[in-house]
């Protein structure tokens, strides 16, 4: 009942947000053909400040949040936003391409690890939370009817069919348990240092410069959640401020 | 000889008139000079400094000459006070005369002497061309009684301990049962030395029953370490009353009020735990640093540092340190050598201060510490900000055409126009092209999205269960259907004994199921893959019999004989579990 009425609550202000979102088009339109860097600068924190204005999950507007925040040198933010955009539309090229420029000028290209465990675990990349869980669903129903009828009827065929609709419902499956589980990783959005302990007085792990855009995976957060301690691409441990990290 | 004698005395009248006129008109003017010393003796009290009053009565033309007043010839000291003019018209012998005179007053300090009567000698002073002198005048110096009529309070309010850069309030109370005309007064407590003044002196009046008092307070702020004393306070005055006409009527001559002297004791902080970073702040602060210029800059480019310091008081006791000495900041950035700027708010202090990186390999401006004494916990505190992190953008560069040499450059007129022109360098204020292009339009269809929950696991749950549920049923069932089954061959191989050959694949039937039933045998296994022992062995031997025994075409086959065995062995298959 609270959803429908979150609905349609969302739906009466949709006629609103989406004047405004016209607005933020045109803004990013005229900061794109702005010649000057202070006009340019104007119309893309105007385009910026009217997309977060009305932020919902939606790809399409963390895409152009991400763009505004390139346009604005914020790469770090960028890059977050890129990811969340990702996230929800997997398959959509103009934010790979973007997001990987985003990460060329940050340092953050993606490790080599990275880039076969992309390929490897291919589908998991392909589908977003919602369409894994619609195909988890649907393999899994088709899976328990032609595994019902094999069971009464037994012929070799449906056997085969069941083991291989089971085996890729299992493979949506443990896609769609590791896309619950990314509430624990996270991007940094500035440069920052890895620090022995939660607290700026504690030495440094290394002199490594974990450059803005980088990914890592949050252990734990402090009880005043102003540190984390966090795992890097390159499996180094230390804590970072709050403040120079965004989670996705 | 009468003729010589006139002529001389015609030359020796105008001798006289012209040599001796101006004498007699200067002797007049100087007849219209009055000067006059006034002293109110009733308001001279033993051993404190008073005023006397100069009154010159002398023309408009003629000038005072302030720095010739002498008094026992020596130079003395005098502040003007006033200047008036007076008119006078005079009649004598039929001649009319107007005079137009000025009045000019000074007022110049007397000792203090001790009680009795005193001469106050001759003052002198050049007024127009010539001295003029005072009379010698009589004073009488009195000795103030302490007052039964008034009285002065004075105390400090100080923490305690008072350490420097503290705040501190001084106050005198004056309770009086009448008006009170303040004739001389000693009130250090309002001009203390070695603190400074913090906003201007209050004054307070309020009722005390039937007592007015009068309150005095001055707030100051400790400087530095040492103990002061400060000397008793006293205060003389007259209490008077004033007529329906507003003049003042007094009581009693001057009387004099004394309050006690104090210490004050100025203690230097803490030694013990003393951080480095120690500067002399004390209070209870809050510090917020943060850029407010650009993170993203080149190599020399200056950065705008903003550090905001909060507190409800001890803000004056701020001085930041020298960050170009600090940790993290020396070699790596320069700092402005112009004061760092600061803006001053009730409850906050602001320093902006300017620097420029001077290293490749900078990424972050390094955290500040600041450290102050907190006089409520009686502790140090060290408060530190977070590192900023900061983008260093490659150097801009000029265009290659300019820098070249232009021996270089084949196009040399090309090149002398751009140098008529002057140095083309990138233009900051010129955007770069855009790398990335284009956003998507977003339209209502595209929001809201609620977020939608499938319960994916729960459904793959339930389907779980129903195939659980189908095995159950299928077991069930089964073993229900093929407990009939073996019998149920069996049986029909009976009724089969017209057709042996139905008979005898009939009995193997039953006897196959019935091992299967009874876990002797899987599903699989036809009468060739049995083994030859326990029941299925018996079972294989009976089969193979039977079979030999009809495809032989044996007339001796007993076909009861045959049933019965068939019926042992489905029996005993059923008791040798």
């Amino acid at each position: 009942m609270k959803q429908i009425i979150l609905v349609l609550f969302c739906a009466c202000l949709s006629p609103l947000f989406a004047s405004q979102y016209d607005q933020a088009y045109q803004s990013y339109q005229d900061g794109e053909e702005a010649s000057l860097i202070v006009e340019r600068e104007k119309h893309f924190n105007e385009a910026l400040e009217l997309y977060t204005a009305n932020e919902q999950v939606d790809g399409k507007l963390y895409y152009n949040i991400a763009n505004c925040y390139y346009q604005l040198n914020q790469v770090g933010m960028a890059i977050w936003y890129y990811h969340k955009a990702e996230q929800l539309l997997p398959r959509d090229v103009k934010i790979k391409e973007n997001l990987l420029k985003a990460q060329e000028v940050a340092k953050a290209t993606p490790t080599h690890w990275e880039v076969i465990k992309k390929q490897t675990f291919f589908w998991h990349y392909l589908l977003n939370p919602q369409e894994r869980s619609i195909a988890f669903i649907g393999l899994a129903v088709l899976a328990f009817i032609v595994g019902s009828y094999y069971f009464w009827v037994r012929k070799t065929l449906l056997k085969y069919l069941t083991m291989a609709l089971v085996v890729g419902c299992s493979a949506v499956g443990i896609s769609l348990s590791a896309g619950k589980q990314s509430a624990r990783l996270g991007v940094f959005v500035q440069p920052s240092l890895l620090r022995c302990d939660a607290g700026m007085q504690y030495v440094e792990v290394d002199s490594e410069i974990l450059t803005a855009g980088q990914k890592f995976k949050v252990l734990e957060i402090s009880s005043d959640q102003q540190w984390l301690k966090v795992k890097t691409q390159k499996n180094k441990k230390g804590y970072v401020p709050s403040s120079q990290v965004r989670l996705l | 000889m009468v003729m010589l004698r006139r002529t001389l005395f015609v030359f020796v009248l105008l001798f006289f008139l012209t040599a001796f006129t101006p004498f007699n008109q200067k002797k007049e003017e100087k007849a219209d000079i009055v000067l006059k010393v006034e002293v109110q003796d009733e308001l001279v009290t033993e051993n404190q400094p008073f005023l006397a009053k100069i009154i010159i009565y002398h023309s408009e033309n003629q000038k005072i000459d302030e720095r010739s007043f002498k008094v026992d010839k020596q130079p003395l000291p005098v502040q003007f006070l006033s200047r008036g003019k007076q008119f006078s018209i005079s009649q004598i012998n039929g001649e009319r005369k107007e005079m137009h005179n000025a009045v000019s007053c000074y007022i110049f300090e007397v000792k203090g002497s001790a009680e009795g009567l005193h001469t106050l000698p001759p003052v002198s002073v050049k007024v127009g061309d010539s001295f003029f002198e005072t009379e010698a005048v009589s004073y009488f110096v009195n000795s103030p009684q302490i007052s039964n009529s008034f009285n002065l309070i004075s105390y400090l309010d100080t923490p305690a301990p008072l350490y420097p850069g503290q705040n501190f309030t001084a106050t005198y109370r004056v309770i009086m049962s009448d008006d009170l005309e303040f004739v001389y007064e000693n009130l250090p407590l309002l001009d203390l030395k070695n603190c400074q003044k913090k906003g201007k002196q209050k004054k307070r009046v309020f009722y005390q029953g039937n007592q007015r008092v009068v309150e005095y307070s001055q707030t100051y702020q400790t400087k530095t370490v040492g103990e002061y004393q400060i000397e008793p306070s006293f205060l003389e005055g007259r209490l008077f009353n004033e007529d329906f006409f507003g003049r003042r009527r007094y009581k009693k001559g001057v009387e004099r009020a004394v309050s006690e002297g104090h210490t004050l004791q100025v203690q230097d902080f803490p030694a013990e735990g003393r951080p480095t970073t120690f500067n002399g702040a004390i209070g209870q602060f809050s510090m917020e640093v943060a850029l407010d210029s650009s993170a993203q800059v080149c190599l020399g480019d200056k950065l705008k540092l903003k550090i905001k310091f909060k507190a409800s008081e001890g803000l004056d006791t701020i001085h930041l340190s020298n960050l170009s000495q600090l940790e993290g900041f020396k070699d790596q950035f320069r700092f402005n050598d112009l004061p760092i700027s600061t803006k001053n708010a009730a409850d906050e202090k602001v320093f902006i201060c300017e620097l420029r990186p001077m290293k490749e390999d900078i990424v972050e401006i390094p955290p500040i510490e600041f450290s102050f004494y907190n006089p409520k916990k009686s502790a140090y505190s060290t408060i530190s900000s977070y590192p900023i992190a900061i983008t260093l953008l490659p150097m801009k560069q000029p265009f290659e055409n300019i820098v070249e040499p232009i021996a270089k450059v084949e196009n040399i007129e090309k090149v002398q126009q751009e140098a008529l022109e002057g140095p083309q360098w990138i233009d900051e204020g010129k955007a770069a092209l855009i790398e990335i292009k284009g956003v998507y339009p977003i339209d209502a269809k595209d929001t809201p999205k609620s977020h939608v929950n499938y319960h994916e696991f729960e459904i793959v749950a339930v389907l779980l269960v129903l195939i659980l549920v189908q095995l159950v049923w299928k077991n069930f069932f089964s073993s229900q259907s093929k407990g009939k089954d073996s019998l149920f061959y069996l049986q029909l191989a009976l009724k089969n004994k017209q057709h042996l050959q139905n008979y005898q694949l009939l009995l193997e039937k039953a006897l196959l199921l019935r091992l299967r039933e009874k876990k002797f045998t899987k599903e699989t296994l036809s009468i060739d893959q049995l083994g030859f022992q326990g029941i299925t062995g018996e079972v294989k031997i009976y089969i193979q019999e039977l079979q030999q025994q009809l495809f032989s075409g044996q007339s001796t086959f007993d076909l009861e004989k045959s049933y019965s065995k068939a019926r042992e062995l489905y029996k005993k298959i059923g008791e040798s579990l």
